[in-house]
């Protein structure tokens, strides 16, 4: 049950992971540029030039568009385009980061908890506390804030009930997180039993992902949360490398193996925390795309993690521009779009995976 | 280039500025939203309502061929059926509702995410936000401040006077011991949640002039057999839609609890879903209806349903 799951680095592999990289930044810029093009309301493309020639100052040129456009594509369609890009990234690298703490390509974030915990706390929030706390002035950010300490604490108590020692025992650890996840599940589980109607629909909708509530703001803060996420996974990338040997083997190579994997969890907590409280749970970004790019270029996570950030951004900006443009003016639920699209696929590599075996 | 003549051009704006003067007037409704908001409305000729009792008062208002999209809740509502495009009221999408080139959305305290309504608002478009009425007076007083909005004073008038009457009518039919009626949220599957204190139903069944049978607890609680028959009710309340999902008679009557009910005094009454619970421009005449159903000599099942 290890990692090096995919091919082995052979000669055709290591010349396309020479342009991958390349590739996948086109990938992304064509995301970017796709995300921020398409929407309910027609922006064509003289139109955006204009907006953006507005917003440099050059003011007589911005003549091909209406006020209106201009508000659309600054503050609703270009927040969401960042935060899907933020987000994707945050998921996919959180995921090869447990995956190499696991050394298990089944593992993701939602299994030390970070889902469950937010799911939970998302749950008190929207069905426990009076409508004055969420309506008041901060009332936009009881929910986010709440999600993120549910996700923050439900990891944390993984992790500790996870050790053996003073040192992470995986699979403590793994079957800590099992009992937790069932464990929220079972209150969240409670909370629908007491939630009127409209509680439970808002607890569903959250749980079924979004980046609606896409502004500056949120994309700061996940700037943030996703910069310490991808700094520490490049810091420790030749570390995860050695993870993959087996503890015991890395820690005779140096590796603060103990050390390691608790900033491991706790990173993973923070940075997924960060981005489930905004967004909810967008469902097998965190699994499906570090498979993906492990077979693109091996499990060195030197190439796997920039490799996987930006294409679970990309991929993340595209689902969410289907998600805001299928059934329009509504929106379909950006985790079950995702999950929809991501199951098969998964399933396909399994069976190719099978055959080359 | 020869300067074209002038003549086609003053001809063009002599008719803008006729078929403007043949417009509704302009016009400036100004009303305090339930956020204490002062809201002044200059056109309202794109409407985007959230919630099927504002969109069942637009129309209600004449003003129905100016909704442009409407929320899923009000897929129910006649004249809203092909406008109902938004998704569910509590996760609409901000730019989908720009898109629609309104000019005027209207929103209950329900609605939301609160990002997507401000960036509604940053837009410039204007945002009301209604009471999520569940009693008489804040349907009365919804209506007559969409009167106000919307210009439609004369005819909200006639609304609230209509349904005043209504609730006078049904009053007076309040028999002097009050029936004892449960009413059963159904929706597919499953038996169905008992409406308690705080709930549309209960509200709805004190205007008829009833008693909530399952009065004590607050909201909903799903249908257990004992409680069903600790509530002794007279009348057992469903909507139409609630009804069929049960299985229509048959399937209430087979459902334990209230299969044990002493059928020979325990009435099935139902009433469609909108009109029962939507606390709309058709609040009077809900009342009435259910009063009317609920009287002692009212005939077996409660007579035909009015849809």
């Amino acid at each position: 049950m290890s990692v090096v799951s995919s091919p082995t680095p052979s000669s055709p592999i290591r010349s396309l992971r020479r342009y991958t990289r390349i590739l996948a930044s086109l990938f992304c810029l064509l995301a970017i540029a796709v995300g921020t093009g398409i929407g309910a309301l027609g922006i064509s493309p003289s139109a955006q030039l204009s907006i953006l020639a507005e917003s440099i100052g050059l003011d007589s040129f911005a003549t091909y568009h209406d006020p209106i456009q201009a508000t659309v594509l600054k503050a609703i369609r270009l927040p969401r385009v960042v935060l899907g890009l933020l987000v994707g990234a945050c998921l996919s690298v959180a995921g090869v980061l447990m995956q190499a703490l696991f050394r298990n390509p089944l593992a993701s974030p939602q299994l030390i908890g970070v889902s469950g915990g937010a799911a939970l706390a998302a749950g008190v929030v929207i069905a426990l506390l009076p409508g004055e706390v969420t309506s008041g002035t901060y009332g936009a950010w009881v929910l986010p804030a709440g999600a993120f300490l549910g996700a923050l604490a439900v990891s944390l108590i993984t992790l500790r009930v996870g050790h053996r020692g003073g040192t992470p025992d995986v699979v403590s650890l793994l079957l800590a997180g099992v009992a937790i996840n069932a464990l929220t599940g079972a209150g969240l589980g409670l909370l629908v039993f007491v939630a009127d109607d409209a509680q439970l629909r808002s607890l569903t909708f959250w749980s079924l992902g979004s980046l609606g509530s896409a502004t500056w703001t949120v994309v700061g803060t996940l700037a943030v949360a996703t910069s310490l996420l991808l700094f520490f996974a490049w810091r420790n990338r030749l570390s995860f490398d050695l993870l993959l040997l087996g503890h015991e083997d890395a820690h005779h190579l140096g590796v603060p193996v103990a050390t390691l994997q608790r900033r491991m969890v706790l990173v993973t907590a923070v940075a997924v925390g960060s981005a489930v409280a905004f967004t909810g749970i967008i469902g097998f970004v965190g699994l499906v795309v570090p498979h993906l790019c492990r077979l693109l270029v091996g499990p060195t996570h030197q190439h796997l993690i920039p490799l996987s950030a930006l294409v679970g951004g990309s991929l993340l900006i595209f689902a969410d521009t289907g998600a805001r443009t299928i059934v329009a003016p509504a929106e379909l639920p950006l985790g079950v779009l995702t999950t929809l699209l991501g199951a098969p696929f998964f399933l396909v590599l399994l069976a190719r995976a099978r055959k080359f075996a | 280039m020869r300067t074209s003549p002038s003549f086609p051009r003053d001809l063009v704006h002599a008719l803008i500025a006729i078929t403007l003067a043949a417009a509704p007037p302009v016009f400036a409704g100004t009303i305090i939203d339930q956020r204490n908001r002062d809201i002044t409305v200059e056109s309202a000729e794109k409407i985007v309502t959230l919630g099927a009792a504002t969109t069942e008062t637009v129309i209600a208002l004449g003003l129905g061929d100016r909704i442009v999209a409407a929320d899923a809740s009000s897929k129910g509502i006649t004249g809203a059926e092909s406008k109902s495009t938004l998704g569910y009221h509590r996760q609409v999408a901000a730019e989908g509702i720009i898109a629609t080139g309104t000019d005027l959305v209207l929103a209950t305290e329900a609605a939301g995410p609160p990002a997507a309504l401000q960036q509604i608002e940053s837009a410039g478009i204007p945002l009301v936000v209604l009471e999520q009425a569940t009693t008489a007076d804040a349907t009365l007083k919804r209506i007559e401040l969409l009167g106000t909005l919307l210009d439609a004073q004369e005819k909200s008038n006639t609304i609230v006077a209509a349904i005043r009457s209504d609730l006078d009518k049904a009053a007076k039919l309040r028999p002097d011991t009050p029936m004892r009626v449960l009413f059963l949220y159904a929706r597919g599957g499953g038996a169905g949640q008992m409406a308690g204190d705080d709930t549309i139903a209960d509200a709805m069944i004190t205007l008829a002039g009833g008693t909530n049978a399952f009065a004590g607890t607050k909201g909903y609680t799903a249908l257990t057999p004992e409680a069903v028959l600790t509530a002794k009710p007279d009348v057992v309340l469903l909507t139409t839609g609630g009804l069929a999902s049960m299985g229509g008679e048959t399937g209430v009557w087979s459902t334990p609890g209230l299969a044990q009910l002493p059928r020979e005094s325990v009435r099935l009454i139902t009433m469609d879903d909108h009109l029962l619970l939507g606390f709309g421009p058709r609040t009077g005449l809900a009342a009435l209806e259910l009063a009317q159903k609920l009287q002692p000599s009212s005939p077996e099942s409660g007579g035909p349903d009015e849809q």
